[in-house]
């Protein structure tokens, strides 16, 4: 494997504001958290971008959660933290993944920035794995390849789902329905019951259901990553 | 199983704070967790309703017991593999107060996973809604 397949790239919302609510939001803290230690737990480099660069929102810091705890203590993490790359000066051919974290804040910046969508699709035509958890796959609502069709067309996916979204009483905050809205640009939605772990693995498309399924994507993503022909 | 729970002392009686619960109209003045609750009966063993978190849509609800002056047990269904289960329970001291607890347990095949993913959120309300339950008793005991 070359050294841009043994790194790992985070994406993170710039969006810290939960629409109209007044209430704060942004990438969901475990979901960042999980993600790198298990990357780096499995050898690979981590770097981090937002939309916007700099410091991106934080929904949900829990600093009782162990995984938590090492990513803030850790000193490469706190500084790329503290200024994000933003996804328009990303080199899509440099990472062997490339990982959306969720958090409600991303529904209303990932699946409109053009600049994370040419990212994802160079770096999926580069051979990459692309992964997502929860309301990361947002950013797969305007990706389209070079061939027009949108990444997820034809593809397994998933997503925090509808069920889980009404459970978290947002229905009527979040501009759509992930999974609706996935499902529109022809993915074919997969989901367990709520709040459970679940992960889909669709060659180097790898996405997960909410929170709970985070490790187990960034697993998958490795082995999918790994696994990889040099 | 995952649990949370917290307890304050009132100067008021186990029948005044009782007075409180029985009064669901009034849950959203002192219940962080509660933006709405309609009940189908009296606020009894069995009796079911919904109660809607701020902001957020009904979600099923049912006191699964309730022992007047003493205390009552309450499940919400947050989805089908996760419930809320609420524990409150009066306790009488010797000073002639009282002790209010709560305790809070999800349950259900994904509440470890509910639990870890959004338990702050669960729990950042609860010592606010017991203490502020506590202060509100005393007020109507007119102390």
């Amino acid at each position: 494997m070359t050294g841009s397949d043994r790194t790992a790239l985070l994406v993170l919302t710039s969006n810290g504001v939960l629409g109209d609510t007044g209430r704060s939001t942004g990438a969901y803290a475990s979901e960042v958290a999980e993600s790198w230690q298990a990357f780096a737990s499995a050898g690979f480099r981590v770097e981090v971008a937002s939309i916007q660069g700099g410091r991106p929102p934080l929904e949900a810091v829990d600093t009782t959660d162990p995984a938590q705890q090492a990513f803030f203590a850790d000193e490469a993490m706190t500084a790329a933290m503290a200024a994000t790359r933003p996804v328009r000066e990303v080199d899509p051919t440099a990472y062997g993944i490339v990982f959306t974290a969720g958090g409600h804040g991303a529904v209303w910046d990932l699946p409109y920035d053009e600049d994370l969508a040419a990212l994802l699709r160079d770096a999926y035509e580069h051979d990459a794995v692309i992964a997502a958890v929860c309301h990361g796959p947002s950013a797969f609502l305007g990706t389209r390849l070079s061939n027009g069709e949108y990444l997820v067309a034809g593809r397994k996916v998933a997503c925090f789902t509808n069920d889980e979204e009404r459970a978290v009483g947002m229905t009527s905050v979040v501009p759509f329905l992930l999974a609706d809205e996935l499902v529109k640009r022809g993915a074919e939605h997969d989901a367990v019951g709520p709040f459970l772990p679940h992960v889909v693995v669709d060659g180097r498309l790898v996405t997960g259901q909410n929170p709970a399924s985070t490790e187990l994507v960034a697993q998958h993503a490795v082995a999918v990553a790994t696994a990889t022909p040099a | 199983m995952w649990t949370y729970e917290h307890s304050a002392e009132a100067s008021a009686t186990p029948q005044e704070i009782w007075s409180c619960y029985q009064d669901v109209a009034s849950w959203p003045e002192w219940n962080a967790a509660v933006g709405n609750v309609e009940l189908d009966g009296p606020f009894d063993t069995g009796t079911t309703g919904r109660l809607s978190p701020p902001g957020a849509g009904p979600l099923p609800f049912r006191i699964v017991e309730a022992t007047e002056d003493s205390g009552y047990v309450s499940e919400t269904e947050i989805a089908e593999t996760v419930t809320l289960r609420s524990t409150n329970r009066l306790t009488p001291l010797p000073d002639g107060r009282t002790r209010i607890q709560l305790r809070v347990d999800l349950v259900g095949p994904a509440a470890e996973h509910f639990g870890k993913s959004f338990g702050p959120q669960v729990t950042a309300g609860v010592p606010k809604t017991v203490e502020t339950l506590a202060r509100r008793a005393e007020t109507l005991a007119g102390q």
